[in-house]
């Protein structure tokens, strides 16, 4: 019913994506021009689809993998964008784009190795992997890595601020066909996750108790957390660090499930998130085309801030 | 009797005077020390007005800002008795970036001191709002959390109005990560004063705060009133913060660790600490300064830039050693 409900939300503002933009169409319109991609539908067939198609893929990557972090470190603020797991993945394709390599291959490298880091600088030998110390060191990893990026783009562009800016903001502007080929190959990696809604279900109780009820603790945790970094990196890659979305799909969805972690739900929401934003994005600044990743931020900041006083009052941090 | 912090405080300005010297003699071109010197001597010429017309301001403009954000930061990090209070990670500059933003799309072109009062208001604003946040009690990982939400939502509305007008992009990397390219002679001659008084508010507060950390009754039992002192302190904060943010937009992490080098230099006690900071603020401005200008020549580095990638790590060593040290 729920995901009915979202499946409906995300198909209207697909639509309402394809009709917006430079300019503007009626719904039926669209759907007229749907049927004939080579009259009419070839502006929406060649432009407005594949950044569609990649922005569903985008957001809903992004809400999974935000799903699975919060979860696995238990706490709705350990998303990867917090934790600088982002971040890094845009360093490393940064740094591939400069060294000619291939771009998702190097957002893959940065996010695992971010993954790594946080992961053993919040290790805690009594007490395993503490949330709050994840929190804190992935504001510092994603200061770092966001400031050495601009360095990189400056020091390679001499000066080009406009391609560090897009860089660090996340953006759909320029997507085509080719890229839709690209986040295709996402898929296998988001499948697994999808489907892992019992065994999130399971890791949020004490590690004995998803032991006795079947869940191999520790290899799940590992196998969980690595899709989730390669599938922020895989949409890092693409589009560049969309900012929030993954912190908001979290927490939304499990409002949606009564609690529950719902990768389904997660990854819907992220898609029609990044879908709004990018609505946004091109409705109110049709000329100036501004990065997608600005408006998912200034949507996205105020519910990391609703999330945070939640904690504060739960006395977490 | 603690030592007395005259020499360790001679030994912290000798040290800035030479990191000043390499400022002017370093850049772009680098100019020998002796045409440096002829240049401050009177001399003529083309490497002349690079180091009296360019690096000069532009050094002096450092050092301001260094110490200036250097003296939030002490004052931020005891009111809030957490080591990771910086303007920067705690959103004040963010706030005050935002509040002259603000002005200057709705304005144009503003005066001088409206830009220092803009800048002076969001600041306040922002420190009220990050700490009303953060709330009572252990804020260790509250007011770093809170701050950077803060500071995200506020640069978000900065880089959505700065780029909706295609005639300020240029200014752009200015409010985002802080830059001294910008500074100039007027400017700093309008906002020293400002940051001066600041400091003044600073030190003429340090022995009430301190009074008021003990505890509140020994502050009243020392005849020190908590509304007055807390009032005199985020003054010295916003006045700090916002000049700097004013010269060079919102420089981070100058405020969180100046203090912490200077508590290994000259212990506790706040008034010495602030006195310390000032010129290791300035120090580390000067240095990162001329890093970004020399890393990736011709093209230049934004102080923020280079400051962050020094800062962030040690961010993360004091957040590690607080998150594992006694609970």
């Amino acid at each position: 019913m729920r995901v009915a409900l979202l499946i409906a939300v995300t198909l209207a503002l697909a639509l309402a994506a394809l009709a917006i933009g430079r300019s503007w169409l009626a719904p039926q319109a669209v759907l007229a021009a749907l049927a004939d991609p080579e009259g009419t539908g070839r502006m929406i067939w060649g432009l407005r689809m594949p950044r569609l198609l990649v922005g569903l893929i985008a957001g809903a990557g992004l809400g999974l993998s935000g799903l699975v972090f919060q979860t696995l470190l238990r706490n709705p603020l350990a998303s990867p964008d917090i934790i600088g797991i982002t971040q890094s993945a845009a360093f490393g394709a940064v740094c591939a784009m400069m060294t000619g390599g291939a771009v998702m291959a190097g957002a893959w490298i940065g996010a695992l190795a971010g993954t790594v880091v946080i992961g053993w600088l919040a290790w805690d030998r009594r007490s395993g992997i503490s949330a709050r110390a994840a929190v804190l060191q992935g504001l510092g990893l994603a200061i770092l890595c966001s400031a050495a990026t601009e360095a990189l783009i400056l020091r390679a562009s001499d000066g080009n601020a406009g391609m560090a800016m897009t860089w660090l903001t996340g953006t759909l502007n320029g997507i085509g066909w080719p890229q839709v080929q690209q986040a295709l190959w996402l898929l296998p990696l988001a499948l697994p996750l999808l489907l892992s809604g019992r065994t999130l279900d399971r890791l949020e109780l004490p590690d004995d108790l998803a032991r006795a009820l079947g869940v191999r603790v520790p290899q799940a945790r590992i196998g969980l957390a690595a899709l989730a970094a390669l599938l922020t990196g895989g949409v890092v890659a693409l589009t560049g660090p969309l900012g929030f979305v993954a912190l908001a799909a979290g927490p939304l969805s499990r409002r949606l499930a009564r609690g529950r972690p719902s990768p389904v739900l997660a990854a819907l929401i992220g898609a029609s998130f990044v879908t709004l934003a990018d609505i946004l994005a091109r409705a109110i600044s049709p000329a100036a085309l501004l990065p997608t990743g600005l408006y998912t931020a200034l949507i996205g900041a105020p519910i990391l801030l609703i999330v945070l006083a939640a904690e504060f009052r739960r006395n977490r941090y | 009797m603690p030592r007395s912090p005259i020499l360790p405080l001679l030994i912290l300005w000798c040290l800035v005077t030479l990191a000043f010297a390499a400022a002017l003699a370093l850049g772009a071109q680098d100019i020998a020390p002796g045409q440096v010197m002829g240049a401050i001597m009177g001399d003529r010429g083309p490497a002349a007005d690079v180091v009296l017309g360019l690096r000069l301001p532009r050094a002096a403009a450092a050092v301001f800002v260094g110490g200036a954000l250097a003296v939030a930061g002490v004052v931020m990090q005891t009111l809030a008795r957490n080591p990771l209070a910086d303007p920067s990670l705690t959103g004040v500059n963010a706030g005050a970036a935002l509040a002259v933003v603000l002005g200057l799309m709705s304005f144009g072109v503003m005066p001088r001191p409206l830009v220092a009062a803009l800048a002076f208001g969001g600041a306040a604003a922002a420190a009220i709002i990050v700490r009303l946040l953060a709330g009572h009690g252990d804020t260790t990982l509250r007011l770093p959390l809170a701050g950077a939400a803060f500071a995200s939502i506020c640069m978000s509305i900065v880089a959505l109005v700065v780029l909706l007008n295609p005639e300020a992009r240029n200014i752009y990397r200015f409010w985002m990560v802080g830059s001294l390219a910008m500074a100039d002679l007027q400017g700093l001659a309008m906002l020293v004063p400002v940051g001066l008084l600041g400091v003044l508010c600073a030190l003429f507060a340090a022995r009430g705060i301190e009074a008021l950390m003990l505890s509140d009754e020994l502050g009243a039992a020392l005849g020190v009133s908590p509304g007055q002192v807390l009032t005199l302190a985020l003054l010295a904060i916003a006045l700090t913060a916002g000049a700097s943010v004013a010269l060079a937009g919102p420089v981070g992490f100058i405020g969180l660790i100046a203090p912490h080098i200077a508590r290994r230099i000259v212990g506790s006690g706040l008034s010495r600490l602030i006195l310390a900071s000032v010129p290791l603020g300035a120090i580390l401005a000067l240095v990162a300064d001329v890093i970004g200008r020399v890393a990736i020549r011709p093209s230049e580095l934004p102080i923020g830039i280079v400051l962050a990638i020094f800062g962030a790590p040690a961010f993360m060593l004091f957040a590690r050693q607080l998150v594992r040290g006694p609970k």
